[in-house]
């Protein structure tokens, strides 16, 4: 009963008139919303919202899909931003309940989809021209990427991530990885056998022998002799044996594509498609 | 007769001390609400005064902190109570709740709802997908309950020695099953998984306290007249018999109830050790193991200090959240050393 009557009661938050106070959870989104130069309009962010290193100043809300309605609310936020991936479904019914906008922004890992987001929270934001802006600058660099690639035959690119100690984990499909590696023009060939991140066995990296290994670690500088520590095996691939492993930074990926994809993207076409495939 | 006076001292004490902690549970949290406020909104919804307090006000007070305060207060004194039960039932100090299959189990059901249920709950109702985890958790503590149950009796009875090593075999069989379910699932459910582990009272809408209301009170209501049974069970099982206990009937009853109480917090909060395994320590310290005083008084007891994790678990990290199994082992383990060091005397 209590719960309808919250529902159907006036505006529950006397709405700040300028600026809007965002909540941002979610990193890709916060990143898009620095990019739109309303990264002074941001209140509060999630953890897993890392980037640019600015953000580091604002109050964290923990991890984006264990929010606290309260703690959302105390910072009298007036709107909360993020992905389907937001939650828990509690939370995000109490703060519905309580009258916060809340904006959930899909996440696939395609270009459209950056473009979807840009767009979405620009217009949000009442940035509409910064977001058109920024998608040209993201879709140029995404051309001139495929314009290096041209019709060369797709080098196997293989993307691991370095956990700490243990075997890297590789990237399968509907990852946000697997997306870079063909908006670059290679081919991941893991993505045939599973999706998201597996730990592979020695045998099945043998099997895929990947042409080039992108990595990322957690922020420690894993260089590729170290990750070549981690698996030996690595160095009987191609790769390994041509030495192309290439160094990414983790920000990257996290909470899917963004606006530094276009510009990623280039620099991995460049190295995919030098002399060697 | 000083014995009973410190009992019934004690009951009203807690009492006391329970509505006490709601009310600050109320007031406590990033926003602060002062303890005026929440009397006089408490009144007004009861149709005594007028207030004219801010919206904001009003509903972080009813769509989040009441309910999320009755079902702390729920899930303390049925953890607590659960407790006190199955000590009491096995004569072993250190048997909680869980020790009967019903926390593995549950955790084992949880765990399939969130690794698997986008794949296998795909066809049912939103309904049932959206509660998928509490279903599955309480069906989970039911099934392995009935399992160790099975697995102790004969037509002698039940045995209660059997039931423990049941219990273990059977949470040592759940566990294998979360280690599948953990090496198959991706990282964002892995996270959801350990999240859940941690136990939370945050997700609490009236919903859930109102299922949980008709569930766990009338039942922890019922396990309070047992007293005076677990007394007798305490001299040993032969020895009740002769005092004129159904004692086979009662170990049915004591197990389902405790079940059902445990089932159903662990299906709505996720796992929340220490609670059960120290409160009724602590209450038997103070007025020693008369169960007629044990059983409410534990239960009472439960509830207040789940309210009192749960309010460390709002604000230590603000605006971000703990969750609260983290605050209860925290807070409730060193302070259970250092009693056992003053006491270990008296204890033994």
């Amino acid at each position: 009963m209590i719960m309808i009557a919250a529902l159907f009661s006036t505006a529950a938050q006397a709405k700040e008139t300028s600026p809007p106070r965002i909540i941002s959870a979610g990193n890709g989104i916060t990143e898009i919303i620095y990019a739109l130069g309303a990264g002074d309009q941001l209140i509060a962010v999630d953890s897993t919202s890392v980037y640019p290193a600015e953000v580091h100043r604002l109050p964290k809300l923990g991890y984006h899909k264990q929010l606290s309605a309260e703690g959302i609310l105390a910072m009298n936020p007036s709107i909360l931003v993020g992905t389907d991936d937001m939650g828990p479904p509690a939370t995000i019914e109490q703060l519905k309940g309580a009258g916060l906008t809340i904006s959930a922004l899909p996440l696939q890992n395609n270009a459209d989809n950056i473009q979807l987001r840009i767009e979405s929270l620009a217009k949000l934001l009442d940035r509409e021209q910064e977001g058109k802006r920024l998608w040209k600058s993201v879709s140029e660099s995404l051309s001139e990427a495929r314009a290096i690639a041209g019709e060369q035959k797709k080098p196997k690119v293989l993307f691991m991530l370095a956990m700490g100690g243990r075997t890297p984990s590789v990237s399968g499909s509907d990852t946000s990885a697997h997306a870079l590696i063909e908006l670059a023009g290679g081919v991941n060939p893991a993505a045939e056998q599973f999706s998201s991140y597996k730990p592979l066995s020695n045998e099945a990296l043998l099997m895929l022998a990947p042409d080039v290994v992108v990595f990322s670690d957690q922020g420690k500088g894993t260089t590729p002799q170290q990750l070549i520590d981690m698996q030996p095996i690595l160095k009987q691939t191609p790769a390994g044996k041509s030495g192309r492993l290439i160094a990414i930074d983790p920000g990257m990926l996290l909470g899917g594509l963004g606006p530094r994809t276009g510009e990623l993207a280039v620099e991995l076409a460049k190295a995919f498609f030098t002399s060697e495939s | 007769m000083n014995q009973s006076r410190k009992s019934t001292g004690l009951l009203v004490g807690l009492g006391i001390i329970l509505p006490l902690t709601m009310i600050f549970s109320v007031g406590t949290g990033p926003v602060s609400i002062p303890a005026g406020d929440i009397i006089s909104l408490l009144l007004e919804r009861l149709g005594f005064i007028h207030s004219d307090l801010p919206e904001h006000t009003r509903l972080i007070v009813e769509s989040i902190r009441l309910p999320r305060t009755l079902l702390g207060v729920l899930v303390g004194s049925s953890l607590a109570i659960g407790g006190a039960a199955m000590q009491g039932l096995f004569r072993n100090p250190l048997a909680d709740p869980s020790i009967i299959g019903v926390a593995s189990g549950a955790a084992l059901g949880a765990a399939i709802a969130i690794v698997l249920g986008g794949v296998l709950l795909s066809d049912f109702p939103a309904l049932i997908q959206n509660y998928s985890v509490s279903l599955l958790a309480f069906i989970g503590s039911c099934l392995t309950t009935l399992v160790v149950y099975k697995m102790g009796t004969t037509s002698n009875g039940t045995s209660v020695a059997t039931m423990l090593l049941a219990g273990v075999a059977i949470t040592a069989l759940a566990g294998a099953g979360l280690g599948v379910l953990t090496y198959i699932s991706d990282d964002a459910t892995l996270r959801n998984l350990t999240f859940w582990q941690m136990g939370s009272i945050a997700g609490a809408t009236w919903n859930s306290v109102m299922i949980c209301l008709s569930l766990l009170a009338p039942v922890v209501l019922l396990l309070c007249r047992y007293g005076s049974v677990l007394n007798a069970m305490l001299l040993g099982e032969s020895e009740a018999r002769h005092l004129g206990i159904n004692v086979q009937k009662a170990k049915l009853i004591l197990i389902l109830l405790t079940a059902l109480v445990v089932g159903v917090s662990v299906s709505v909060a996720g796992v929340i050790g220490f609670v059960g395994l120290v409160v009724p320590h602590l209450i038997r310290l103070m007025v020693g193991p008369d169960h007629r005083v044990l059983l409410p008084a534990s239960a009472m007891l439960g509830g207040t200090l789940l309210l009192l994790a749960d309010m460390v678990a709002r604000v230590i990290v603000s605006p971000a959240e703990l969750p609260i199994g983290i605050v209860t082992a925290l807070m409730g383990a060193p302070f259970f050393i250092s009693l056992l060091w003053q006491q270990r005397k008296r204890i033994a």
